[in-house]
């Protein structure tokens, strides 16, 4: 099957003054993104390793001689920075936290490795990087779960405040109590007020948690 | 003892300051948006009854549900830096009657005094507090299913949330 619709929405987003985009027109996009996602998956369900095989997409004005191809590792990159730009910041989290959480549930470890690969390799900005962190608190995938938590805890530990917050929010997402320990140890270092704020705050919950 | 309760923007008060070395950031000010020279905040009652009336009040504000963060000043501090706060019951614009009623005016005499509150309430964030999203979207699946709300309260991003409450 071709899709049609996917890639003129990417394009139509790349050209716009992204900066400006509306809440509708922000919601054009993704469900643009949703739909070459789809696809992609539809095409290799078991996901090539680290993404690095190369998807045919085609756009409407190619030919079957002439398919552009877009990598599943750029096209998974454009998700991450994309699905960022232009959304207020009280608007991003759920719709951010779907994508992200969707391709955990479908691809699980993978996504994970491509996610710490891509950070490390600075293809995806601390801003991106902290709300992928508040979303691995919300998937819904008990095989990740413990490596979920390892990496939220490692980047409490992150020299970046923003990577840091997200972390925090991220542990206050998952709800569970085991952080409690390593959140305490960060307490005392953190330099920031409205970060020690939050992981006091995030504390209290999950104590909350604890007794329920 | 009563507090007043303003949301806030953790990325934006994310950063260290110091009178001596490391100046205040221009970004909490975008936290802290005024009309008519008054900076709108809610007061929690000493019960804290009221919380969960402002939290649904600021909730239905936003076009998806996502973790909220709000801080609490209290009242005789904010006397203290030489501000007013005023009752403004009528200018209260969230759905919620009750949240409405705890509406209450901060008067900002200048940009200075705002920056003046800024500060004082960059030191107030290590108190801030924080509610879960899924804490947030239950207050609004509740207000749905006790009618207190309905579906067309919501505005359009949260009825794709919410469609099939």
């Amino acid at each position: 099957m071709e899709p049609t619709s996917a890639p003129s929405s990417l394009e139509n987003a790349n050209n716009d003054q992204k900066k400006d985009l509306s809440y509708k027109k922000i919601q054009e996009f993704l469900s643009g993104l949703s739909y070459v996602s789809d696809e992609f998956a539809s095409q290799d369900r078991r996901l090539p390793v680290h993404f690095q095989t190369s998807i045919a997409i085609h756009t409407p004005q190619s030919s079957s001689t002439t398919q552009p191809h877009i990598s599943g590792f750029n096209e998974f990159r454009k998700i991450l920075e994309t699905s960022i730009i232009g959304v207020d910041e009280f608007e991003e989290e759920d719709l951010f936290s779907q994508r992200i959480t969707g391709w955990i549930e479908r691809y699980e470890f993978e996504t994970l490795d491509i996610i710490s690969e891509f950070y490390t390799s600075r293809e995806i900005n601390d801003k991106t990087m902290s709300h992928i962190l508040m979303a691995l608190g919300n998937a819904n995938n008990y095989k990740t779960y413990n490596e979920r938590l390892m990496t939220l805890k490692k980047y409490l530990r992150s020299p970046s405040s923003t990577i840091r917050y997200g972390a925090v929010i991220g542990i206050l997402n998952l709800d569970d109590p085991k952080a409690i320990p390593a959140l305490l140890k960060v307490l005392k270092e953190e330099p920031i007020p409205i970060i020690r704020g939050t992981i006091k705050s995030v504390i209290n919950q999950l104590r909350e948690t604890e007794r329920k | 003892m009563t507090y007043l309760i303003r949301v806030l923007t953790a990325e934006r008060w994310n950063f260290e300051y110091s009178e001596a070395d490391k100046p205040f950031k221009a970004n909490p000010l975008g936290d802290l948006r005024t009309d008519h020279d008054n900076l709108s905040v809610f007061e929690l009652d000493k019960k804290k009854n009221n919380l969960n009336d402002i939290l649904l009040g600021f909730a239905l504000k936003k076009y998806s549900v996502s973790t909220l963060q709000y801080v609490e000043l209290d009242p005789k501090e904010i006397s203290k830096l030489g501000f007013d706060v005023v009752n403004a019951k009528e200018e209260g614009n969230t759905l919620i009657q009750a949240a409405n009623e705890a509406h209450m005016n901060i008067k900002i005499r200048s940009a200075d005094k705002l920056v003046e509150l800024a500060k004082h309430i960059y030191t107030k964030t290590e108190n801030i507090q924080t509610v879960k999203r899924k804490e947030i979207k239950k207050l609004i699946e509740d207000s749905l299913t006790s009618g207190t709300l309905t579906s067309g309260d919501l505005n359009c991003g949260l009825k794709k949330v919410f469609k099939n409450s």
